[in-house]
């Protein structure tokens, strides 16, 4: 989160611009302000929220703050956003008062979708970004029953997934060791750069799934992490 | 058809939108094209546009656009009687150049002896300390990186240059072997990682010391020389935004110059491949300390990816130059007259290329199958790529996959339509570098010529500009279905697909978008 680099020249968003000469806000500069109604949640009344949309990022974009989306606004941190779209054409539209031109794409692997789950490419600014939506109540039930799972569960195990396709050059951890959160593990290369890869947490490393010189394809798993040690843990440290 | 083609076959020893590049110009001089391919390249642009083609090997570059043999092999067979051999891969190996030739064909490019002298990074810094233009403080001998009692001696020189310094490749370009180092415990193995990095590129893992000039602009200039030993310098470019030493936007002229320095460069950097003997075309870097005092760099025998500002700016061809030089005729013209203008340029160029890389995580590879692809047109724009929809960028080559540039009367015009060109550009499927190409231009800091080879770093905040993209994007998307939804007058958890028409003079304006909306989105 670092809202206050927010404010760099083009934050206002280049695309193409307004004509109504109408002030373009940041979408996070507008705190607590009331929402503004879109034409459709004027023409249905007051709205029901079981209507409210989960969306998040896809997988290969790493994890992000849950927004909420109903009609004419969304809501993310606890901050209300008021936003509506305006449709250009086709698969163009506009997002107002943040003045800034979208464009949905078909995503290219909706196969890999989860039911229920709509995915979406966006194009804006430049940037390419696939976000996956959900009725928030159906998420919601789906949380719960996860956090009930989990229950009594403390510590976890993770998985490194590789984030890019390649070569593996050389792996600097084996089965057993202990390593820190940020601790580089192995070297990627992948379009003749070398990729340091990193754990995201403190672990015992549980499995290594793959071996220098061995290529891997984005998503394959690369190693296992298993909880480290218990603290308060009686046995002697190694 | 105004001049006899100067070869009947020649062979482009490439891929890519430099292939591509190469092939047109062949064409447009009546020239048959060889592509090479590998075997992820086998439907590439390159090979689709040129005459006849030939396998060189699997993808990896090891085994196929880095084989000379391979290579070799292809000229040999398809009768080429020249060799147009791009940038990288083997484009600066005088081994290839001299292996060419011996199978009868000739090299376009300046010759082996040249690429021996200039290429290896190390000698060109000699040849251009005889010819009095200052150099780039570092050592002028390849570091013993193999050898543990060597050690000490590296150590010594690296603290007399000072840290920070930066390990290079001998036989380097676009920064692969390259390795920032901020301390003496780091130099090891930076100097490993470097050579590694360096033997894998390009086949030779010798790696030397240089001392990091910041802040300081990175100018290069164009250079054409024909077998009477005639060398002419066809203006600079500003190369200064670079991450990670692969530059991402080049301009031409270089902004802020006067015309006297201008002067000054050009004859430095024609001293030094003077004094090389350089034939055909070359490049001559230099950095710009903020004193306004160059300092050579090093020389590339090789057309750049950056020359087409220079063409835009000039009106010259390079590679039609390149192609009559090679074939033994003199400077064009064309090219003695831009010579002559180069220190008042009337026109500026800027380029910018698009990678297959995320500007928002640090520029990391993103290579994938591209499903979305719109490239700008218009008065002043010139693109030049090899990728169309449905391409796979592929894993083991250089992550370039479009350069679109600009020409107009003056920088602040051509920032203007390179503003709006890039408005028209759109890249599905993988994440380009396009977001911070947007950035650049409407910059004011950019605008105002501020520029240094620590530019992005200094103004370049990925992870916000991500952050704030993926929050637009997903209030869009949102809107978009909370909208549909609302439309189907549907609970959004039956998430069934539309089968009948609704209401359309109930919602209005949002009912076109929603049909349309539907009718691309599998649900």
């Amino acid at each position: 989160m670092s809202r206050s680099t927010e404010s760099r020249p083009t934050a206002g968003g280049p695309t193409i611009a307004p004509t109504t000469g109408r002030e373009r806000a940041d979408v996070q500069s507008a705190p607590g302000e009331a929402a503004v109604p879109t034409p459709e949640g004027a023409a249905t009344g007051p709205k029901p929220t079981g209507a409210a949309i989960r969306v998040t990022l896809a997988p290969e974009h790493g994890p992000a703050p849950v927004m909420t989306v109903e009609s004419g606004r969304a809501s993310i941190d606890g901050q209300s956003i008021p936003a509506e779209l305006r449709w250009v054409a086709g698969d163009r539209a506009r997002l107002q008062p943040q003045g800034v031109e979208v464009q949905f794409l078909e995503p290219a692997d909706v196969a890999r979708v989860p039911p229920g789950v709509t995915r979406r490419e966006v194009l804006v600014e430049g940037w390419r970004l696939v976000v996956e939506m959900e009725p928030a109540a159906r998420a919601e039930l789906r949380e719960r029953a996860s956090r009930a799972d989990r229950a009594g569960i403390r510590r976890v195990a993770s998985e490194m997934h590789a984030m890019i396709p390649g070569r593996v050059l050389s792996i600097a951890v084996a089965v057993g060791d202990a390593v820190e959160a940020g601790q580089a593990v192995m070297i990627i290369e992948a379009m003749k750069m070398q990729n340091a890869l990193r754990v995201p947490r403190a672990g015992i490393v549980g499995r290594v799934a793959v071996a220098p010189g061995g290529t891997v394809e984005l998503g394959d798993l690369l190693i296992a992490l298993e909880p480290p040690p218990a603290q308060p843990a009686g046995e002697a440290a190694s | 058809m105004g001049v006899a083609p100067p070869f009947r076959r020649v062979l482009i020893a490439n891929r890519g939108e430099i292939a591509v590049r190469v092939i047109r110009a062949c064409h447009e001089l009546g020239i048959e094209t060889v592509a090479i391919f590998s075997d992820a390249d086998s439907a590439a642009a390159h090979v689709r546009m040129a005459d006849q083609a030939v396998r060189i090997g699997p993808a990896s570059p090891a085994e196929s656009y880095l084989r000379i043999d391979a290579v070799v092999d292809a000229v040999r067979a398809s009768g080429a009687d020249a060799v147009h051999p791009g940038y990288g891969f083997l484009s600066e190996r005088a081994a290839f150049a001299r292996a060419v030739e011996a199978a009868g064909a000739l090299f376009i490019g300046p010759g082996p002896d040249v690429i021996d002298a200039l290429g290896d990074k190390l000698h060109a810094r000699r040849i251009a300390r005889e010819a009095g233009v200052p150099c780039v403080p570092g050592t002028v001998e390849p570091a013993e990186v193999g050898r543990p009692d060597a050690v000490e001696r590296i150590l010594g020189h690296a603290t007399e240059i000072g840290f920070p310094l930066l390990v290079k490749a001998a036989a380097g370009g676009g920064g692969r072997g390259m390795r920032r180092v901020e301390t003496a415990e780091a130099l090891p193995a930076a100097l490993a990682a470097g050579s590694h990095e360096a033997l894998n590129a390009f086949g030779d893992g010798s790696v030397y010391l240089e001392r990091e000039l910041l802040p300081a602009r990175h100018i290069e200039v164009q250079l054409l020389g024909d077998a009477t030993g005639r060398v002419i310098a066809l203006g600079e470019r500003d190369c200064s935004l670079q991450r990670r030493h692969q530059k991402l936007v080049e301009e031409a002229p270089a902004p802020g110059l006067s015309s006297g320095d201008r002067t000054a460069l050009h004859a430095m950097a024609v001293r030094v491949a003077t004094a090389a003997g350089l034939t055909n075309a070359a490049t001559c870097e230099f950095l710009r300390t903020e004193d306004g005092a160059f300092h050579f760099l090093e020389v590339n025998t090789r057309l750049q990816v950056e020359h087409g500002v220079t063409e835009l700016v000039t009106g010259v061809d390079i590679v039609h130059e390149q192609l009559f030089l090679a074939a033994g005729r003199p400077l064009s013209e064309e090219a003695l007259a831009a010579a002559r203008a180069a220190a008042e340029p009337a026109s500026h160029a800027i380029e910018v290329r698009i990678s297959a890389e995320d500007p928002g995580h640090d520029f990391a590879p993103t290579p994938g199958r591209i499903s979305h692809w719109q490239m700008p047109a218009g008065p002043g724009v010139r693109v030049d790529t090899a990728v169309r929809v449905g391409d796979r960028v592929p894993p083991e080559y250089d992550n370039l996959i479009a350069k679109v540039m600009v020409v107009a009367p003056d920088r602040d015009r051509a920032l203007d339509r390179l503003g709006r060109a890039l408005d028209e550009v759109e890249v599905g499927g993988i994440q380009t570098t396009l977001p911070f190409h947007r950035f650049v231009t409407r910059n004011p800091a950019f605008r105002a010529g501020a520029l240094s080879t620590g530019w992005v770093e200094d103004h370049w905040r990925g992870e916000a500009a991500f952050e704030r993209a993926e929050r637009l994007a997903r209030l869009a998307a949102g809107l978009a279905q909370v909208s549909r939804t609302v439309a189907m007058g549907a609970t959004p958890a039956a998430h069934e697909t539309p089968t009948g028409s609704p209401d359309g003079g109930r919602y209005g304006w949002a009912q076109a978008a929603i049909e349309a909306g539907v009718d691309r989105w599998p649900g």
